[in-house]
């Protein structure tokens, strides 16, 4: 559109007064919507916007009101995100949609990245901090890790980190971060490529990044310094780059082929879930696209009619890709099977858990109405109308995918088996959904959302790139503007409220039993006293002080369960029984860490030894630290405020002290 | 002037020339990764050449030669149209890759830094700088020339195609793309200055009898002198020269004749803990005339505002004949 034609005076005057005054009213609109898109006015909205974030985080650090922080968030997220995503949507030109979605994808970074910009804070992150220290001061991958342990058998994340830190010289963590922001903003520009393979249109590619950037672990979760982060962006460009392997020719499909090849072959390195879902999307489609042809050929055979056969021109070759598909699955197969079976072993016995349990749990909270079914959001300082918009999103999914399929049905033989079959993946999403009232499973589903949202990002730019041409009733053309943007709000807001909770979204005042604002400075010095003293000597301690240990003093920190229940140390009043103190003592976990805090706040995950911890959702008695004072089998060795670490002589258990107290 | 009509207007470089500039960049890149060079300029230069060579010339191989001249064209046809239908990596393979190649650049570029780093895993080779750096640029050579060979080498006899150099409008777009980069990073660096700073302040108490810390029991005839040894550190205050107050007790009991000494606290410089003073001393005290365990109490309060918490330290002493 040129600078003339977007002139309010330039107005057509042999029109009616009334289509004057609107056709000047949107023309204005033209006008300032082309104005606030130009690169200047979109990098400073951006710029601002990051700043805004900067300071809800100030105020939510200082202990100011949620409703205040959230809603300054918020002002800041939108302001620096939708320029951009309005520019990435209507741009004409390749490089700057480009460029607008690479804007997209560094606003959607950034407020994890303000959250902890100098150090690990989330849980994974301190698992894989360690893990790539460990790598970095041996020289070696697969190091053992007490926090994840099975981030030792996926060295994609260490790997990468070790060869940035060497080649740069910058600290393991900055050059993580850096390793994370290429990645995501790697998993947005995949999903464009690939619906715009899948569409045939840059538009729908750009529609479809953006409905991915709203999904729930997008903003926080996959932009941790974890795995996850890493391994979906391969996730995504097996599919694009086996998508256009399918849509291409001659050398261009094997060239394509092997590339998607390769990127499966980084996701199998890097993380196990990914390539769980990566196998099984592969097999979807490629089952999908055999059956079709299977059935093609069956009705060929029955003479199907020329008219048909025409509608069916949209796919080129007679096997259409399907081939490429199946090559790609095999060869994912044999990667993640030789993987599996000669160096992760132990990931089938850290998956089967989640995957059993989950169900489990779910048939008995469908069975009886139990209590101890998860309410959501529970415990949560979160706004009211973000959980509202929260509670939007599946019903927005829903309502757009109902439309989409209804559409669909009249032209489901006009589309390539593999769009329709990425379509009917991004539906896995709703049964996903379900899962969040089980608790083992609600783990499994959040994480699952990476995933099914390239699917149901597919049907979102399948349905939105033509908008408003959906049938009757028509949208009114003022309203179109703002009815996307408060849909877009919605599902931005919502999708964010979804994934992670409030204190591992904001900084704020210390509180007891989070992984985020748990962590003090107290920790990591007892924990180098510790280490300092006695070498890196094996320790029992709860869930949050553990991460300050093993992160920053390299301690073995227990990991208690049903069979090692290492927490009835505190968790109970009396003596642990004989057959604990066998194992501690043979095991030689002589060590003891306590944070006394536990004794003063119930912890805000609710347990603080996992799930097993006897104490869930209750404060430990102030009693049950205190007696570890009298008993005969821990010496207090090093002590301070909050900390204090016990020597352990289980041998003495049971012998009688003499003396008062 | 059209798009199509300055990259005519452009001038060209001759393959040939650019692969020996690209390899003499590999190059460069590794003599400043092995040289004592500032980290800025290793982030900025070492590994930007060596990701974005390595890349590009994947990226080159899986999509093959650049058809410019075609790729331009539908640009300006489809810009002119305000249509969205130039799409990368159609069936025929000859539309532009004007977003695809810079991306899979960067991409390939991760997986190569990836793959040369586990091919030392494989190969049990250590991870240091140099082993890093050598697979790394090794493995960008190859692809380099490999990608030089498929899409520059001339086909079929016909002469090679030179490849023209950047347009000042690409030039500009780049200025741009930097300045907004720069603009954004101020941004970011702007909101992490304001955020608030805490000090933690604390008391942290240790006994320093190796033995005790080690696990050996505090083990002492009866009637005979103990000397318990303790370092009090302090964590975002000093430690003033007053005297901490020091109580011990033997089974809820004070002993008889304690004395306690402790040395004048003094600074000590740690890492990541912020400013730290100490102060060292010793308890020394006549042990019950009782045989069996006792619950020993050291309880040090710093008389140092703003921490006076009392802290102590328990030791279960096992009193003998």
């Amino acid at each position: 559109m040129s600078s003339t034609e977007l002139r309010p005076d330039s107005v057509d005057r042999t029109m009616s007064p009334m289509a004057q005054i609107a056709q000047a009213r949107s023309r204005r609109r033209a006008a300032m919507v082309s104005m606030l898109t130009r690169w200047p006015a979109l990098v400073a909205a951006a710029a601002v916007g990051i700043f805004v974030v900067g300071v809800s985080y100030r105020l939510s650090a200082g202990g100011a009101p949620a409703q205040l922080y959230y809603l300054t968030f918020w002002a800041g997220v939108l302001l620096a995100l939708l320029p951009g995503a309005w520019l990435a949507v209507t741009a004409t030109d390749r490089h700057r949609r480009g460029f607008a979605l690479a804007m997209v994808g560094l606003v959607t970074f950034v407020p994890k990245y303000l959250r902890n910009p100098f150090a690990p804070s989330y849980h994974d992150e301190y698992a894989h901090w360690y893990e790539a220290l460990q790598v970095l001061s041996r020289g070696r991958l697969f190091q053992g890790n007490a926090l994840i342990p099975i981030v030792e058998y996926f060295p994609g994340t260490a790997a990468l980190t070790a060869a940035v830190t060497r080649l740069t010289g910058l600290s393991p963590w900055c050059s993580g971060e850096l390793i994370i922001l290429v990645a995501h903003l790697l998993a947005l520009l995949g999903v464009f490529v690939l619906v715009e393979a899948h569409l045939r249109s840059a538009r729908a590619g750009a529609i479809a990044a953006l409905i991915y950037a709203l999904n729930p672990s997008e903003m926080y979760f996959d932009t941790q310094y974890a795995y996850e982060g890493i391994a979906v962006a391969f996730f995504v460009w097996v599919l694009a780059l086996a998508s256009l392997a399918a849509r291409a020719r001659g050398t261009r499909r094997f060239t394509l082929t092997v590339a998607a090849l390769l990127c499966a072959g980084g996701a199998v390195v890097t993380h196990h879930l990914t390539t769980v879902f990566l196998l099984g999307v592969l097999s979807f489609l490629a089952s999908v696209g055999t059956v079709r042809a299977w059935r093609r050929a069956r009705r060929s055979r029955a003479h199907v009619c020329d008219s048909c056969r025409t509608q069916l021109t949209h796919e080129p070759g007679p096997d259409r890709g399907v081939l490429v598909w199946w090559a790609v699955l095999a060869g994912t197969v044999v990667m993640a099977g030789c993987w599996l079976v000669f160096v992760a072993w132990p990931t089938v016995s850290y998956l089967s858990p989640y995957f059993g349990g989950s169900l489990r749990q779910l048939a008995a909270m469908t069975a009886k109405k139990s209590s101890s079914g998860r309410v959501l959001l529970a415990a949560s300082v979160q706004p009211l109308w973000e959980r509202g918009m929260t509670a939007l999103v599946p019903l927005i999914a829903g309502l757009f995918s109902l439309k989409a399929l209804l559409m669909l049905r009249k032209e489901r033989g006009v589309w390539p088996f593999d769009t329709l079959a990425l379509m009917a993946f991004g539906l896995l999403y709703f049964p996903s959904v379900l899962f969040l009232f089980a608790p083992s499973g609600a783990e499994g589903a959040r994480r699952s959302w990476a995933f099914s949202f390239v699917g149901l990002a597919l049907i979102g730019a399948y349905l939105l790139r033509r908008f408003p041409d959906w049938g009757r009733p028509r949208v009114p053309a003022r309203w179109r503007t703002p009815m996307a943007l408060v849909v877009l709000t919605v599902l931005l807001i919502g999708g964010v409220g979804g994934g992670l909770n409030d204190p591992y979204r904001f900084p704020g005042p210390f509180r007891w039993g989070t992984d985020t604002n748990s962590a003090s400075a107290e920790a990591r010095t007892v924990g180098r006293q510790l280490a300092a003293e006695a070498g890196p000597v094996r320790v029992v301690a709860d869930q949050y002080t553990a991460l300050q240990l093993i992160a920053y003093a390299d301690l073995d920190v227990a990991a208690p369960s049903q069979d090692f229940p290492a927490w009835a140390l505190v968790q109970s009043g009396v003596d642990p029984s004989r057959e604990l103190a066998g194992m501690l003592y043979g095991s030689r976990f002589n060590y003891l860490v306590v944070d006394v805090r536990m004794a003063e706040q119930a912890a805000f995950n609710g347990t603080n030894y996992g799930s097993g911890d006897p104490l869930v959702g209750r404060v430990t008695p102030m009693d049950y630290l205190d007696r570890l004072d009298r008993v005969p089998w821990a010496s207090r060795i090093i002590s301070t405020q909050h900390l204090r670490v016990y020597r352990l002589n289980l041998p003495l258990l049971g012998q009688p002290m003499r003396g008062g107290q | 002037m059209s798009t199509a009509g300055a990259d005519r207007a452009r001038r060209a470089v001759d393959p040939g020339h650019l692969t020996l500039c690209l390899v003499g960049f590999v190059g460069l890149a590794v003599a400043l990764s092995v040289a004592p060079t500032p980290v800025p300029v290793r982030a900025l230069v070492v590994l930007p050449a060596l990701v974005l060579v390595a890349g590009g010339s994947a990226a080159a191989l899986v999509l093959g030669r650049r058809d410019r001249a075609r790729g331009a064209a539908i640009d300006a046809v489809a810009a002119a149209d305000g249509a969205d239908t130039a799409t990368d990596g159609d069936g025929d393979g000859e539309r532009p890759d004007a977003l695809l190649r810079p991306v899979l650049t960067v991409l390939f570029g991760l997986l190569a830094l990836l793959a040369s780093t586990l091919l030392l895993a494989v190969l049990r080779v250590p991870l240091s700088t140099r082993a890093i750096l050598l697979s790394t640029a090794g493995l960008t050579l190859v692809l380099l020339l490999a990608a030089r060979g498929r899409t520059v080498l001339p086909r079929r006899g016909a002469a090679a195609e030179p490849v023209p150099l950047p347009s000042r409008s690409s030039v500009r777009a780049g200025l741009g793309v930097t300045a907004a980069v720069l603009l954004l990073v101020a941004a970011v660096a702007g909101a992490i200055a304001i955020q608030p700073t805490t000090v933690d302040r604390y008391t942290q108490l240790s006994l320093d009898n190796p033995g005790v810390v080690r696990g050996e029991p505090l083990t002492v005839a009866a009637g005979r002198r103990v000397l318990l040894r303790w370092t009090l550190s302090s964590y975002g205050y000093p430690l003033t020269r007053a005297d901490p107050t020091v109580d011990v007790t033997v089974g809820g009991v004070t002993p008889v004749a304690v004395i306690a000494r402790q040395s004048s606290p003094g600074s000590a410089a740690t890492v990541g803990t912020g400013p730290v003073d100490r102060l060292a001393g010793t308890v020394d005290f006549v042990a019950p005339n009782t045989e069996g365990l006792y619950t020993t109490r050291l309880a040090i309060t710093p008389n140092a505002a703003p921490v006076t918490d009392r802290t102590e330290i328990v030791v279960t002493m096992q009193v003998t004949r």
